[in-house]
């Protein structure tokens, strides 16, 4: 699962490739650092047995002489050297065991002969490299002088230094994945600035678009790349959105003319009671579609006015009464209760007959589909800085299934029910919220009762204050006159 | 009283013209706004008609330019336009009334014959007609001389059918006159109304003065008086 996003794979690779650099590293290191103290011991042992045959040549038959001189010179004990000069089979001086104990000298076998002149390569016993070199004496004897000396130490310097890296790899492993996993993030920051962008972007506002960061020429060509196709998406949008209000707007002259005649042949003489019926019904259903040609058009004026709204001081609270008032024939007619809510007033920046219409839409649902002998509530109030109204009934409920839809142009729940409406009463109160800012939602069961909660944004408290003041200046003025 | 109509859609203007005629109107109609002015000029007219959107200019241009001609009969704009910027626009070149498409004819002889009485009014404080008589000071009804009590809404509404009474009002023109634009589409309301004022005015009583116009509307009904 984790391995699905792309900052843990690529982190997950380069480690990955980290280790297997690192370890490459480590065995050459320690490869080549085994190969060169080899070399340079090589080395070191052929000039030294060159050295003791320099300072022993002339003293090979006095033993205690060539003894003493070899340990002046070489002090093989102490140093972890080994120096043998033999001639043939019969050892002419060997050096003791060292102090450090890392060889026994008497265990040092003798090796192949080697000729004259020359250098036997070097033969590894335990911790002691040994080397021997031949030289020819005055009285013609062939003289073979072994040089060894302990490579303990560059042992121990190996293994050292295998330890630090084997300590260190990982180490620097981790601290190269926090380090990508940092990077990643902030490579990535353009890209979760577009995500908060587009999740927040609505048709409401069409001219919104995605931030384009000048800093990652390909998250930037995705901005730019994504907000073309926004804006292919708006001019689809708005095609279609002006493609209703146009087509209501072209309707209205052969509604008037329609509507006309028909009203004409109404008012003439005394027709046949069905002919009379006919035209009858067909004014009603032309009174229906002219019903929804206006919504039509208030629809899409409620769109393009988002945001640019006028903006007045409305009290939602008083409305709520005035409306309740206006609607409560409606409710008696019907036995339904629908008292007038009580509380402080609830001022929000709106346009008062459009925030009416709103009202006046859910009051007149809510009545519509309850029952006689039911409820209607309306409640208002603040919550944080918006301002709310709800609208409950005791009615039919409407099927969770319907909830997401029911703000939809035309929707209906029951397409079946002859009550005349087309389906857009609720996509009006939509586009009025969305016009001013705020929002409506739906919590409703079957058999239950709906609830509709209406937010609109609260008028700020300065100009609320403002306002206040203005009419307290005016009262003051008019007091004083 | 002679009334220009300048609507370029033909149909239209020619059911204006008809409806109007057979109100007893003189009627003259035009389809474009260069002969809108020529007949504006030529003739003398009692009131106009005027489209928004004409093939050779905007009704606005042409009111101005019947305004600038010195020419101060009511004019009535009748467009599909309903935003107010396009009315206030029109207001302010000189307009009496804007009425949007689509429009029922009643609704339009009934402005048609409210621009055309505008100036001194007659203000008859006590109307009556056959057994009814309203008082619009004390807002009283009486039917053969009995009170009758009705709520200000229903008052209102008895009030606006008296007005007009021999008329038919259309359900959307009471919405707008005694509600307000927000109740927009909500006609049943009316339909509530009408029936509580119908049991307070009409029940018990063999003459039905409210009558139901189906499809049209609903009219207080006073030609079965004379």
């Amino acid at each position: 699962m984790i391995f699905r996003s792309v900052t843990s794979r690529l982190i997950f690779f380069y480690c990955l490739l980290l280790v297997v650099l690192g370890g490459a590293f480590l065995a050459f290191t320690v490869l080549s650092f085994q190969h060169y103290t080899r070399e340079t011991l090589t080395s070191i042992l052929s000039v030294r047995a060159g050295e003791v045959w320099n300072i022993s040549g002339g003293l090979l038959d006095q033993p205690i002489r060539l003894h003493d001189t070899i340990e002046r010179r070489f002090a093989p004990e102490s140093q972890d050297r080994f120096i043998r000069i033999r001639a043939g089979s019969a050892v002419l001086y060997q050096s003791g065991n060292p102090t450090s104990g890392e060889f026994s000298a008497k265990l040092v076998a003798i090796g192949p002969p080697v000729a004259e002149g020359q250098v036997s390569p070097v033969r590894v016993l335990g911790n002691l490299l040994l080397l021997s070199r031949s030289f020819r004496d005055p009285n013609g004897n062939l003289v073979t002088v072994d040089a060894g000396q302990s490579d303990l130490f560059a042992h121990a310097l190996q293994q050292r230094l295998a330890t630090s890296l084997f300590v260190g790899l990982p180490l620097l492993l981790v601290l190269a994945a926090l380090a990508g996993v940092v990077l990643m993030r902030r490579a990535l920051t353009p890209v979760e600035v577009m995500i908060n962008a587009a999740e927040t972007y609505t048709f409401n506002d069409p001219h919104k678009r995605l931030p384009t960061l000048h800093t990652e020429p390909r998250i930037e060509a995705l901005g730019l790349a994504l907000n073309r196709m926004l804006d292919r998406l708006d001019s689809a949008y708005s095609h279609a959105s002006r493609f209703s209000a146009d087509a209501a707007h072209e309707l209205r002259t052969p509604l008037t003319i329609m509507r006309g005649e028909l009203e004409l042949v109404a008012s003439g003489e005394r027709l046949p009671s069905d002919v009379d019926n006919a035209i009858s019904n067909a004014l009603e259903e032309m009174t229906r579609l002219s019903g929804i040609v206006d919504s039509l058009i208030t629809l899409s004026r409620m769109e393009s006015l988002w945001g640019k709204q006028a903006h007045g001081p409305v009290d939602l609270t008083a409305l709520a009464q005035e409306t309740i008032e206006q609607m409560n024939l409606l409710a008696e007619e019907k036995q339904i209760s629908l008292p007038r809510p009580s509380g402080p007033p609830v001022v929000v920046a709106g346009d008062r007959d459009r925030l009416k219409q709103i009202l006046v839409n859910l009051l007149d649902n809510a009545i519509k589909y309850t029952p006689a002998g039911g409820r209607v509530a309306v409640q208002t109030g603040t919550n944080g800085d918006m301002g709310f109204v709800t609208v409950e009934d005791s009615g039919i409920g409407i099927d969770p299934s319907h909830h997401d839809r029911v703000f939809d142009r035309f929707y209906r729940v029951m397409p079946d029910r002859g009550d005349g409406g087309a389906g857009l009463g609720l996509a009006i109160v939509k586009s009025i919220c969305n016009a001013h800012g705020g929002s409506v939602s739906l919590r409703s069961a079957p058999e239950v009762g709906s609830c509709f909660k209406v937010e609109i944004p609260l008028l700020p408290v300065a100009a609320e204050s403002k306002m206040a003041a203005a009419d307290a200046a005016a009262a003051t003025t008019v007091a004083g006159k | 009283m002679r009334i220009l109509i300048v609507e370029d859609e033909k149909k239209l203007s020619d059911i204006l013209q008809r409806s109007l005629k057979s109100e007893g109107y003189m009627v003259d109609g035009v389809h474009t706004a260069a002969d809108g002015l020529e007949y504006a000029k030529t003739y003398h007219y009692d009131l106009v008609i005027i489209d928004l959107q004409l093939p050779d200019g905007t009704g606005t241009t042409l009111l101005k330019q019947v305004r600038e001609l010195g020419h101060t009969m009511p004019a009535l704009i009748l467009t599909a336009r309903s935003d107010i910027d396009s009315k206030v626009e029109n207001f302010q070149a000189g307009a009496d009334d804007y009425v949007v498409k689509p429009v029922a004819m009643a609704e339009l002889s009934i402005r048609v014959q409210a621009l055309l009485r505008r100036g001194p009014a007659l203000q008859e404080n006590v109307l009556k007609a056959g057994p009814l008589e309203i008082n619009r000071l004390t807002r009283q009804v009486k039917r053969d001389g009995k009170r009758i009590e009705l709520s200000p809404k229903e008052y209102s509404l008895l009030e606006y059918l008296f007005l007009h009474s021999g008329r038919i009002l259309s359900r959307s023109m009471i919405v707008e006159k005694i509600w307000d634009q927000s109740f927009e589409g909500l006609t049943n309301i009316v339909d509530v109304y009408i029936g509580h004022l119908r049991r307070k005015i009409d029940e018990g009583h063999d003459l039905k003065l409210i009558r139901t116009v189906r499809g049209l509307g609903y009219m207080l009904d006073t030609d079965q008086l004379t």
